[in-house]
């Protein structure tokens, strides 16, 4: 039920910001505000006759045996746990955050880490030299092939990321 | 004839040592993701797509070709030798396939799987190039409507298709729709859904949508899943014994059933190989001369799923080269390729011989490509199903890394990364609610499609709705939407009453 109400209490903002858009539309024609109206007046229409519909359906389950699953997948799949989901997020959000101020190199070997120990690898040398392997392969890749500037970092992290680049033949 | 011609051309191009070398990885790298059950075709090429960025444009797709080539044959190798799926298309292979490991017979089974292959990606991508140019030519007689008719469509059997509630499906899809309106409107100029904000005025690129849902997503939700896979590949159940003539022979209503089924289906928006090797097995265990045998072990269970999952590729392929309409996530990342090489696919790349012969330098890879993979597993089954010892948290490690960098390669700026990662934290959400993500990532990717198309045709005929239905060919298409978007519908509610009538004929069950 939370998502669906969740989804129509967007739905219904975007509507209004829509109802909002400033232009000027020639005569007999349709605005660019149509297209996205017509999109979030149907996410309203479905949200609220799912949400609706799930409601009743609880209910009916509550009251009787008369309740009919809905159609499912063949190949369901068992359910993600939140915790390590949210974990990776959280590590993947510090990681962004640090990006330009700690630098490609430093930044990613030590998320790779993170990474490799959500996903229950927990030897810790073997982890270190592959993440140390694998950030030293993609700023590789990344800057002597595909010419990617990937960020140095600021302060003493620049001049390590500097001198490693040069010790690679990167510049 | 003048198709033939073409396709030597073509052939001629797949044969440069460039092309070569990315057809050779495109098919290993495909042959490692689908055998990994955490990883998959679609992040195969989802890997390899910052890799073209500075490719030229025919390497490119050949490299992303192979990959979703091969990555429909790869994982028979596990699903047949250690009953691990490395994809949900590779499920049926394992009823009958690991069945016949059991009794001794994994070689034959390897080579049934094999031939079925090499059938289904030879034959379906011969009848696709003889349909390109037809196809084509009548794409070009596609005004507005017809092409919001044909993106409508895909949209509809996308969530048809979906394999879940339709209102969630439904409710994925508009998400998609909505999050392609945000930016500058190409009509007006004005910012849509942008808060100010200097990261959502250039828009949202697809690209991110589909990186962010099919990569990073789906491997948090991996992680999250805590997927744990043991296998000692062991080199001497690695071997294939090809089926003799007349063993061929008695399976041939198979191979031409499924070979037809794959193709045709594969043609269909959001009927990946997943959808189409299931159907394929389903049909031959129905209609099949030994159906009620299926699922103990007979040849016609690895023939069946093994055939349509490879055929469906070429089914795939050929309506984003003619119409520029993708129908699948892999698909969806090729098109990303061609149109970061500035060329948009469709009828007009039909038009000048330059780019003619890259589309048939396309098709002549996939021939190529087939034969390819068909060796490589022939030789290398013990070399390949290695990948299954890679622990899964280092795999994921560098999956994950190479969505964000190459996120970040795309346009050099960090605003990518953090798309991703919200895209990546949706994709989780929507597998915790049980809503589909592929509806969502269509959405996205052909909505600017669908907003073009369906904002000419309301400015061309003065806002008359009513032309997606008059117009021949778009009403003919609009019908098919309405009957693949019932058709669930439909199916559910007799479902429902066969389910109330046993109830009230046997009230204690």
């Amino acid at each position: 039920m939370i998502p669906y109400a969740l989804v129509f209490g967007v739905a219904a903002f975007l509507l209004y910001r829509a109802n909002h858009f400033e232009f000027t539309a020639a005569a007999d024609q349709i605005g660019p505000d149509n297209w996205p109206k017509l999109i979030l007046f149907m996410i309203m229409a479905t949200s609220a006759f799912e949400g609706v519909r799930r409601l009743l359906t609880a209910r009916n389950i509550r009251s009787g045996p008369a309740a009919v699953p809905i159609v499912e997948s063949p190949f369901e799949r068992e359910h993600a746990d939140m915790r390590i989901v949210l974990t990776c997020v959280a590590a993947s959000l510090v990681y962004l955050a640090l990006f330009e101020i700690v630098g490609f190199f430093f930044d990613t070997l030590v998320f790779v880490m993170a990474l490799i120990w959500i996903g229950r690898f927990r030897r810790f040398w073997t982890a270190l030299a592959i993440s140390a392997v694998t950030t030293l392969l993609f700023m590789l890749v990344f800057m002597r092939v595909i010419f990617v500037a990937l960020p140095i970092g600021i302060g003493p992290f620049e001049w390590l990321s500097t001198s490693l680049m040069r010790l690679l033949g990167v510049h | 004839m003048h198709t033939l011609q073409l396709l030597l051309a073509g052939f001629a191009e797949v044969f440069k040592p460039l092309d070569l070398l990315m057809m050779f990885i495109g098919l290993l790298v495909g042959m490692a993701v689908s055998i990994m059950p955490g990883l998959g075709l679609v992040m195969g090429v989802v890997i390899a797509l910052p890799f073209t960025y500075g490719m030229a444009l025919e390497p490119s797709i050949i490299l992303l070709t192979a990959i979703y080539m091969s990555g429909t044959y790869a994982g028979c190798f596990t699903a047949i030798l250690y009953r691990i799926p490395g994809e949900p298309m590779d499920v049926p292979l394992l009823w009958d396939g690991y069945a016949m490991t059991q009794r001794g017979e994994a070689a034959k089974a390897l080579g049934w799987a094999l031939v079925a292959a090499l059938t289904g990606g030879l034959v379906s991508t011969a009848v696709m190039t003889t349909l390109a140019t037809p196809l084509s030519e009548f794409a070009l007689k596609f005004g507005a409507p017809e092409y919001f008719a044909a993106v409508f469509f895909g949209l509809t059997t996308v969530v048809a298709l979906a394999g879940t509630s339709i209102p969630n499906a439904l409710i994925s899809l508009f998400l998609g729709l909505l999050v392609a309106t945000i930016g500058t409107d190409s009509t007006y100029g004005i910012e849509r859904f942008t808060f100010n904000l200097p990261i959502l005025s250039n828009g949202v690129p697809y690209v991110m949508v589909l990186v962010g849902m099919y990569g990073f997503g789906e491997i948090l939700i991996k992680l999250g899943q805590s997927l744990h896979v043991e296998v000692p590949p062991d080199r001497a159940s690695t071997k294939t014994r090809f089926p003799s003539f007349a063993e061929l022979w008695e399976l041939r209503a198979t191979f031409i059933r499924s070979t037809v089924l794959g193709t045709v289906l594969g043609a269909v928006p959001g009927a990946g190989a997943t959808i189409t090797s299931f159907v394929s097995y389903a049909i031959e265990r129905q209609y099949g001369r030994r159906g009620s045998k299926i699922g103990t072990g007979i040849p016609e269970g690895i023939v069946a799923p093994q055939i349509a999952s490879t055929a469906s590729v070429a089914g795939h392929i050929v309506p984003l080269l003619t119409l520029g309409i993708p129908g699948s996530g892999a698909t969806a990342v090729i098109l990303a390729a061609f149109l970061l090489h500035g060329v948009q696919p469709g009828p007009f790349l039909f038009e000048n011989p330059e780019s003619t012969l890259i589309v048939y330098t396309i098709m002549a890879s996939m021939f190529v490509a087939v034969v390819g993979m068909c060796m490589m597993g022939f030789v290398w089954i013990h070399v390949v199903v290695k990948v299954l010892t890679i622990p899964q948290g280092v795999l994921a490690a560098i999956v994950i890394m190479f969505c964000l960098v190459g996120a970040f390669a795309d346009r050099n700026t960090i605003s990518d990364m953090w798309m991703i990662v919200i895209f990546g934290t949706l994709a989780a959400l929507f597998e915790r609610y049980r809503f589909p993500v592929s509806p969502m990532v269509l959405g996205a990717i052909l909505g600017p499609l669908a907003e073009d198309s369906y904002m000419r045709s309301m400015i061309t005929y003065h806002k008359d709705w009513t032309v997606f239905f008059t117009q021949p060919i778009a009403g003919g298409l609009m019908v098919l939407s309405i009957v693949s978007l019932s058709y669930p519908v439909v199916r559910s509610l007799l479902a429902r009453r066969r389910e109330m009538a046993v109830a009230t004929e046997y009230p204690d069950l």
